[in-house]
């Protein structure tokens, strides 16, 4: 008697998985559709096939990976709680999955929760220490908390399955970068490029090279840069600066003044002109250039610090 | 929270939120300070503020300074002398010795900092039922060993560190000599080890007159000052024993102590202590750890912060502007 409550019981938690051998099923297996749906980039239609009524008739076999497609699907067209139930119900029924724990915290950590995604990518590396998703999501954790040296080698280890990605080789760069490993890092970014052009991917390779000391050859990938992307004042800005390292103070101007005729108010903008204005001698454009920095304290906290310690320091003689 | 309202929540986060990796900051402040901070590092040495850092008493959780150390060294801070007080004594010695924070985990991990403190479980217990003081002998040994028996003066950097004189209460500032020696006295805990005879005097922890040496830092020449300070956080202990509550009036000390000593630092990181008990020494990993989220977090302010005090050095056609006097 107790047996049959116990098979009995068995049998009930089994029932999302229990519909494909049982006599009354309702139809064929939707795995097969759903996950060629899913691999031809037909989220909506991998919802469809995967619906709690289909669910129940995936083969045991394939149910982990039926979860995983289906909770992927609900994430890639926005519909988040429906894909955190689902992942919930996964990680659940499957503890041992790395790759239904993996998705789960990629879940979280795009969505910022990086403290309760590290224990899911965690489980899902001592399950699957090559698993692909929580080697990366790791690295991104460990490289934007600071942890560099961890998060070039879960990047490395991650990139052994994802090397065509270049979003991945991208951010194995900047890690490298950050390392001081400028040879690998401009490999790692060249990787990149070469996999995909991006605008973000060359002005990392720019940074790159001017840490290596190479800063007329950054300037040049910087140029490229901006020219693939003549909108970003960003670029601009930064060519502009790194024009003056390079001590080539009439070209960083006509580069500064190009930004200032769009947006005449820039901070930064204003206080590169106003550097500039110091080193040609012409000490009241400067101040006038300073003192219209010194007020962006709320767009630009920093720049705005500093061209107010400078308008100070010009009025004031003597020892700092 | 229902799994319905942690969706919402989290479909509010996909929208304000990227997945916090580290990433390139082109902002107008970041590329300021990036163009800024390297024209500082260009510098020649005698020609920018020297860089000091001080490392505060804290027992175990000291050990937080590693991290701190690690992240200053990741952002390149050209740290030209080193104070520690007590653990910030043992932890700057290292570093000051050339060692790199990276490495110096390493080494202060396999040296078992517990053990050679003569501070296992057995030697507590012999100091509750004996009365007797412990031996702090090992600690000296074991950074001469570590140290090839370096005195100060042979140190690749300038290191300085701070012991109390027992009978006058004074603050004892070590920059000379045998640097074992030195840092066993100041970390030389009263009440649980014996004090250090050093040139008729009596020695014990630098910790309980001068928690931050951030005027040690200055003795040894520094400008700019960054204080890394491990301060208690006594408020959520509740204190069963006679040790255990010796230690949260030594905390709650050392924590007022800190907060009036750290207003004379140019910048404070203060890594948390999350709990790491006085003689925890086996939880090196996570105060590390701390050390470095906290480090990195804040490593942008401080950079920003040095910057600012070195303006006039790294804008050279700015002094020359000024008027005559």
């Amino acid at each position: 008697m107790r047996l049959s409550i116990l098979l009995l019981a068995a049998w009930a938690v089994a029932a999302p998985s229990r519909a494909w051998w049982w006599p009354g099923r309702q139809g064929p297996d939707p795995y097969k559709k759903a996950a060629a749906a899913y691999e031809g980039g037909r989220y909506a239609e991998v919802i469809q096939y995967l619906s709690p009524g289909s669910l129940q008739l995936v083969s045991p076999r394939h149910l982990d990976g039926a979860y995983e497609y289906l909770a992927d699907s609900y994430a890639r067209t926005g519909r988040v709680t429906a894909a955190l139930g689902t992942y919930q119900l996964g990680a659940r029924l499957f503890p041992k999955d790395a790759r239904l724990l993996a998705g789960f915290g990629e879940l979280l950590h795009q969505a910022g929760l990086n403290e309760q995604a590290k224990p899911l990518f965690d489980a899902a590396l001592a399950l699957n220490p090559g698993n692909p998703q929580a080697n990366l999501g790791v690295a991104e954790i460990d490289a934007a908390l600071g942890f560099y040296r961890r998060g070039r080698a879960h990047y490395f280890k991650a990139l052994e399955t994802m090397n065509d990605n270049p979003a991945v080789w991208a951010e194995y760069a900047e890690v490298l970068w950050r390392l001081k490993d400028y040879p690998t890092a401009e490999d790692a970014a060249r990787q990149s490029l070469s996999l995909s052009s991006s605008t973000q991917t060359e002005v990392l390779l720019a940074f790159i090279q001017r840490s290596d000391g190479r800063l007329r050859q950054a300037l040049g990938t910087l140029g490229r840069a901006a020219a693939r992307s003549p909108e970003r004042t960003d670029i601009a800005l930064a060519r502009a600066l790194w024009m003056t390292e390079a001590g080539d103070w009439n070209g960083s101007l006509s580069v500064d003044n190009a930004v200032l005729d769009k947006f005449p108010q820039n901070p930064l903008g204003l206080w590169i002109r106003a550097s500039i204005m110091l080193h040609k001698g012409r000490r009241r454009e400067a101040r006038a250039d300073l003192a219209a920095a010194a007020q962006a304290q709320e767009e630009s906290p920093f720049v705005a610090a500093a061209a107010a310690k400078m308008l100070a320091s010009l009025e004031a003689p003597g020892a700092r | 929270m229902s799994r319905r309202l942690l969706g919402i929540a989290l479909g509010a986060l996909f929208l304000c939120a990227g997945p916090g990796r580290a990433a390139l900051d082109l902002s107008q402040d970041g590329l300021l300070r990036d163009h800024l901070w390297n024209e500082f590092l260009a510098l020649p040495k005698n020609q920018r503020p020297v860089v000091g850092v001080a490392l505060s008493a804290g027992s175990a959780r000291a050990l937080a300074h590693i991290g701190v150390l690690q992240a200053l060294d990741d952002a390149g801070f050209p740290i030209d002398v080193v104070a520690g007080t007590s653990m910030g004594s043992v932890v700057g010695a290292v570093y000051a010795s050339g060692i790199p924070a990276a490495r110096a985990k390493t080494l202060l991990e396999d040296a078992d900092l517990r053990s050679i403190a003569n501070l296992g479980t057995f030697s507590l217990l012999r100091l509750v039922i004996s009365d007797k003081l412990l031996s702090s002998r090992g600690v000296a040994t074991a950074l001469n060993r570590y140290l090839a028996g370096k005195q100060f003066e042979e140190l690749p950097k300038r290191f300085a560190c701070v012991s109390m004189d027992l009978d006058s209460g004074e603050a004892i500032l070590f920059r000379q000599g045998n640097v074992g020696k030195a840092v066993r006295a100041s970390m030389n805990m009263p009440g649980v080890f014996a004090p250090v005879e050093y040139r008729q005097r009596y020695l014990v922890d630098g910790g309980v007159v001068d928690y931050i040496p951030i005027d040690a830092a200055r003795i040894l020449g520094a400008q700019w000052v960054l204080a890394s300070v491990t301060e208690p956080d006594y408020t959520l202990s509740r204190p069963k024993n006679v040790l255990q509550n010796l230690n949260q009036v030594i905390d709650i000390r050392s924590s007022l102590m800190a907060n009036a000593q750290e207003k004379r630092a140019n910048f404070v990181i203060a890594p948390g202590s999350d709990g790491i008990g006085m003689f925890q020494f086996g939880r090196i990993d996570e105060a590390v750890d701390q050390g470095i989220i906290t480090a990195h977090k804040r490593v942008d302010a401080a950079e920003e912060n040095l910057i600012l005090f070195a303006l006039d050095d790294i804008l050279p056609d700015l002094p020359a502007m000024r008027p005559s006097p």
